[in-house]
């Protein structure tokens, strides 16, 4: 019995210990960056400026570039995505081919971001120069859509992987169902499946769109690190992520250093409510 | 069985001979002149204040012993009860005792001509005596009264048992650092271990402030604000040179010749094609295309940029004005890459695009890049001649100063000191004497022997002159307030 209590009391000290550490992340994100939220305020958000030769700072440039490499990289993850965890779990009906296939996907889960940071420099780059030239725009190979591009390939497995695990969480007896009544293939997937599964595909999209929000270092690779905003989606631009692992290490002027955390702050809030927001959705699909 | 024995006795004389030439590199000449009836004196050409004038007693001259102690590095030990003076220098040991003609060195006894006395609570010494005694040349220049003393000092100061230092900042001169602190470690026989991260300029500044680290290292002297974070005073030690190159990607990558002028220009958008007048006039020979110009710079705070800015905002107004100087900049145009290898990747594969990179990554990578013209009209091609001559001018003793923009005609205009930076109190923290020796052995050893080992890892040595002040710098340092010997 005393046992018993002491490892429950153990579990608890953990899961407090968590909500600790979160606090103290996000409390020391907001310390430090006091000195830049006094100086800017609310302007921090609109200005976009950001010269440390001179101290000003804003952070418009990089909640635009962050922005727009996500959501380009979402709506190219997304028909991928779709289409493997449709194939996978219903089209598929070799388990050991699709055990093989899954774990593949999960192979490319596991690349760390700067491998495939340096391949997108050496040879995605490259070939999305020869298109720019083709195009007639400047042939600088990267920018945000060549980071939008690397980052869809970091995110498909992941979205893909919950968009299976959704579909196969539908009841066998309602495809059956259907199947019975006479739907074909097609007709089972367009009228109970997606139907039935839409939230969970949906907030596992969420999700990716998180991870895509936070990824820093295969897109400071690829992005072109400019501190502007972008004219064009082959532009060069720079996100929040990127634009501390650029200039943290040597960023020594108290205003420069807490701009900066203060980037990490909005970073760090805006991916928690995108996060929570995937989390309910999904939540909501159980049955 | 043999073999072995040889190898290890050959090991052994190695390392003798090594541990002897880092004893050797640390001879120095010493000149001091007095003269008597002058409260001041000159030390190795420089002048400096005593509080009792030398004075000529019963035809002897006598001096304060303690100023003739301090220039050539000995102790001196004051025994109140029996009035007793030891004057230890190396080996020597020399007691003199107040109102007494009799005088031991190394136990054997001789005779004064004169007794050494108390002035203004100054132990006054008949300086010839003591001069010889330990080892000393003296001469007397009966015209203008003054005595000079030579003598060689070998200063050593060596830890008694093994320390570890700990350094951070550049990045920069990291390998040579690695390269330089293990042979140290191996000359010293294992007494001296140095640690050294290569976090950056700006985290080695932040970690001296925060009193966390035996040196510091960065490619910009602390500004103001660091300074005053410090908290006290911090010595800089210019200890190698790097330069910027301007690398390039253009068809058959010719060796262009370029002004700061049209480097910023260039950089600020103004200049967009290569065909440009302003480029074509300074390549008579050259037959430029018709190519749009791609910039591509630093995204990362770094040395390399501040230097090229530095550069840039001594040479154009609108640079100044526009972009200033700094570790990151508000680019107006252009492409970031991450490090070195960012720039490179970004110049190799795009045609037409321009940048800067440190010399040492041009050349290990074979990037081409160009001569740039100095302040005397030269134009200057980048090598570790040319950026040693760049800091072959007249220096402040503090060494804080920009080399860019050189007045030496034969100096590359973008280069740049790198340095190693002390407390100049070395009792902070929990640290004790011993580490503050080994700090001292270092950074001197640094300022001879190893200036040896910089050019074969294509960093410049620092000249001459620099390292004189260097030295004279290190003995500056102090542990509780007193010499570190």
């Amino acid at each position: 019995m005393r046992k018993d209590r002491a490892f429950r009391f153990l579990l608890l000290l953990s899961g407090i210990l968590i909500i600790i550490l979160l606090s103290g992340i996000f409390l020391s994100l907001v310390f430090s960056s006091i000195p830049s939220i006094k100086e800017f305020g609310i302007k921090f958000l609109f200005s976009k400026s950001w010269d440390p030769v001179n101290n000003q700072f804003g952070a418009v440039p990089f909640i635009i570039g962050t922005l727009l490499t996500s959501i380009i990289s979402l709506l190219i993850t997304i028909p991928f995505s779709l289409s493997i965890s449709i194939y996978l779990s219903e089209y598929l009906k070799n388990k050991t081919i699709s055990k093989i296939l899954q774990t593949l996907i999960e192979l490319i889960a596991g690349i760390p971001s700067v491998v495939i940071g340096l391949w997108g420099l050496f040879i995605l780059s490259p070939f999305i120069r020869n298109i720019q030239i083709k195009l007639g725009i400047p042939p600088i190979g990267v920018g945000i859509f060549t980071a939008s591009l690397i980052l869809s390939i970091m995110i498909i497995p992941y979205s893909a992987s919950i968009g299976k695990e959704v579909l196969s969480l539908v009841p066998d007896e309602v495809r059956e169902g259907a199947i019975s009544l006479g739907a074909t293939d097609f007709e089972v997937l367009k009228g109970i499946l997606l139907p039935f599964s839409f939230k969970g595909i949906f907030g596992g999209f969420v999700l990716s769109f998180g991870r895509a929000f936070g990824e820093t270092m295969a897109v400071t690779m690829v992005i072109g690190n400019a501190n502007r905003i972008p004219t064009s989606i082959f532009s060069p631009g720079q996100t929040m992520a990127s634009l501390i692992a650029n200039e943290f290490t040597e960023a020594t002027s108290t205003m420069h250093l807490s701009s900066l955390i203060e980037i990490g702050l909005i970073l760090f809030i805006i991916s928690m409510l995108i996060n929570i927001l995937g989390r309910v959705i999904i939540r909501r699909v159980s049955f | 069985m043999k073999k072995l024995v040889l190898f290890l006795l050959l090991t052994i004389l190695l390392l003798g001979t090594l541990s002897t030439s880092i004893l050797k590199a640390q001879d120095e000449e010493i000149t001091l002149q007095l003269t008597i009836g002058l409260s001041s004196y000159v030390l190795n050409g420089k002048q400096f204040q005593m509080d009792v004038a030398p004075e000529i007693v019963a035809g002897r001259t006598f001096v304060p012993i303690r100023v003739v102690a301090e220039s050539f590095e000995a102790t001196v030990e004051w025994n109140a009860t029996l009035k007793e003076v030891t004057i230890t220098q190396q080996e020597k040991i020399i007691k003199l005792r107040i109102g007494s003609k009799e005088a031991s060195v190394d136990g054997k006894l001789y005779v004064l001509e004169a007794a050494p006395y108390i002035k203004s609570g100054r132990t006054m010494v008949p300086i010839r005596f003591i001069s010889e005694a330990i080892g000393l040349t003296v001469s007397w220049d009966s015209k203008t009264k003054t005595v000079t003393i030579k003598g060689k000092v070998s200063s050593v100061v060596m830890p008694t048992s093994p320390v570890e230092l700990l350094g951070a900042g550049a990045t920069f001169p990291q390998p040579l650092y690695t390269k330089w602190f293990d042979i140290f470690y191996t000359k010293t026989n294992g007494l001296v271990k140095v640690n050294y991260q290569g976090i950056g300029s700006g985290g080695g500044i932040q970690q001296l402030i925060e009193k966390v680290v035996d040196f510091g290292a960065s490619d910009a002297p602390m500004n103001s604000d660091e300074e005053k974070r410090a908290g006290a005073e911090v010595i800089h030690i210019p200890v190698a040179l790097g330069a910027v190159v301007v690398t390039y990607n253009l068809p058959g990558n010719p060796k262009l010749k370029l002004t700061g002028e049209v480097i910023a220009d260039i950089f600020l958008g103004k200049i967009i094609n290569w065909n440009h007048q302003r480029i074509k006039e300074l390549n008579p020979n050259l037959t430029l295309p018709d190519l749009k110009i791609t910039v591509a710079y630093r995204s990362d705070g770094s040395g390399t940029t501040f230097v090229f800015s530095d550069y840039l905002s001594k040479v154009s107004e609108t640079w100044k004005k526009e972009m200033g100087t700094g570790k990151s900049l508000n680019w107006k145009v252009g492409l970031g890459g991450k490090g070195n290898a960012g720039v490179a990747g970004i110049v190799q594969q795009t045609p037409g695009a321009i940048g800067y990179v440190e010399l040492i990554y041009a050349e290990q990578n074979g990037l081409p890049y160009a001569m740039i013209r100095n302040k005397s009209g030269n134009f200057i091609n980048p090598d570790l001649k040319s950026i040693s001559e760049a800091a072959n001018v007249k220096i402040p003793q503090d060494t804080k100063v920009s080399i860019v923009d050189t007045d030496n005609p034969q100096g590359y205009p973008i280069s740049s000191f790198t340095w190693i930076l002390v407390y100049k109190e070395q009792k902070y923290g929990n640290r004790d004497l011993n580490k503050a020796k080994a700090l001292v052995a270092l950074l001197r050893w640094l300022n001879s022997e190893a200036q040896e080992y910089s050019e074969s890892l294509l960093y410049a040595r620092i000249p001459e002159e620099v390292r004189k002040v260097n030295l004279e710098n290190i003995k500056r340092l102090t542990f509780d307030g007193k010499p570190i010997k």
